[in-house]
């Protein structure tokens, strides 16, 4: 069959005309992917930075601590200060046991698509919340040990007995501790339920 | 002097990355619909397809900063789509199809009683070009989704590698199997 110019013109422009109508099924494609590729994007990759310094910074911390308690536990030899230095040194090494298991599949998306980033922005969020709960534990253990551990510290063998303003001075510098250490763990819950909302918000706009 | 300069670089940089997100803002607008259609041209899978799109637009997105213009946006864009489009199907490669086609929903909504003329509406002779496209060869479909969308074969030869006389043997090509596939389907060449 011949075909000349004007029809074969007549035909692609048949075929471009239907090729390029909208598909009923589509999804809008500006604001949703703009969003979560710039936003989401930037934010997975700075805190994927993040996650390794602060893992290397948990490492790092929470070894010194051990080196410290346990040096600790060498100069002070009785039963009691060993038990409690002991009871520390398990629960920084639990923590971050914990904190690597709480960080497992979160280092890179699994695919490199928006979604792939999005899911798992979210579920980094996810994490620390648990953390965070985990944080709080951790919290409650170390003053259940560490108010023991000042009463016993606070009465030494021999005649020396201290007054009420020791027992002010050492139990309000713990409480000022753990004071301070709940209040931030308060504001990160608090940063992270906005942050997990919003990306939330994002991640149904995506869908 | 030097905060004076670090405001600059600061301002600077925060103008560029406005700039970024109005450019992509922009391209998207303007070329979402077709790069979408260049992603459906490579998964048949909706879900895998939206992935693939996306991933495309993330591509476009991390490419842009080193946009200087060097091509057209659309050479820019469809060789961003193509490129990641061939990286997903070699990636799927070995995985099960989706069966689900726009092809097979035309059919089911397609009514086997009424006249010629009325069952092939116009939502089932889009999907027929569709999943006629498709299932063209990999070099023939390519030279073929990219002059559906309007781009010149100096375009196409940009975007592919390929000099212009390939582009117009590749099209041809297409051509001559989408109107034989089209036919044979029964619908109008």
């Amino acid at each position: 069959m011949i075909r000349d110019n004007h029809e074969e013109a007549a035909e692609l422009s048949a075929w471009m005309e239907d090729w390029r109508s909208p598909d009923p099924g589509d999804t809008p494609v500006e604001a949703p992917h703009r969003l979560a590729t710039a936003a989401i994007l930037r934010q997975v990759k700075r805190r994927s930075l993040g996650l390794k310094l602060l893992t290397a910074g948990e490492v790092t911390f929470v070894t010194g601590v051990v080196i410290a308690l346990t040096l600790f536990a060498l100069r002070h030899p009785n039963p009691f200060d060993v038990a409690a230095m002991a009871s520390l040194c398990l629960l920084a090494v639990g923590a971050v046991v914990f904190s690597f298991w709480n960080r497992r599949g979160l280092w890179r998306p699994v695919a490199e698509t928006t979604t792939a980033y999005l899911a798992l922005a979210l579920e980094r969020v996810r994490r620390r919340q648990r953390g965070l709960r985990a944080a709080r534990w951790l919290l409650a253990a170390e003053t259940a040990v560490f108010i023991p551990w000042i009463w016993h510290t606070l009465h030494p063998p021999g005649t020396w007995r201290p007054g009420l303003l020791h027992f002010a001075l050492a139990y309000g510098y713990l409480a000022l501790v753990v004071g301070v250490a709940a209040a931030g763990i308060w504001w990160l819950e608090r940063w992270t339920r906005r942050e997990l909302a919003a990306l939330s918000e994002l991640h149904e706009g995506d869908a | 002097m030097e905060a004076v300069t670090q405001a600059r670089a600061m301002l600077g940089s925060a103008t560029e990355t406005l700039d970024l997100e109005g450019r992509y803002d922009r391209l998207l607008r303007e070329h979402g619909p077709a790069l979408r259609r260049a992603a459906a041209a490579y998964e048949f899978d909706p879900a895998r397809r939206e992935d693939l799109f996306q991933d495309i637009c993330l591509a476009v997105w991390q490419a842009l900063p080193r946009f200087r213009g060097e091509a057209s946006e659309r050479t820019f864009l469809f060789r961003i789509a193509h490129n990641r489009g061939l990286t997903h199907r070699a990636r799927y490669a070995r995985q099960p199809r989706a069966v689900a086609d726009d092809l097979a929903a035309a059919e089911e909504v397609a009514d086997p009683g009424a006249s010629p003329e009325a069952a092939l509406g116009d939502a089932e002779r889009r999907a027929r070009l569709r999943h006629a496209v498709r299932h063209l060869p990999l070099a023939a479909q390519q030279a073929l989704t990219m002059t559906l969308e309007g781009l010149t074969p100096r375009e196409i030869a940009d975007v592919l590698g390929i000099t212009e006389n390939n582009v117009a043997v590749r099209l041809s090509r297409a051509r001559r199997l989408l109107r034989e596939t089209l036919t044979a389907a029964g619908g109008a060449p």
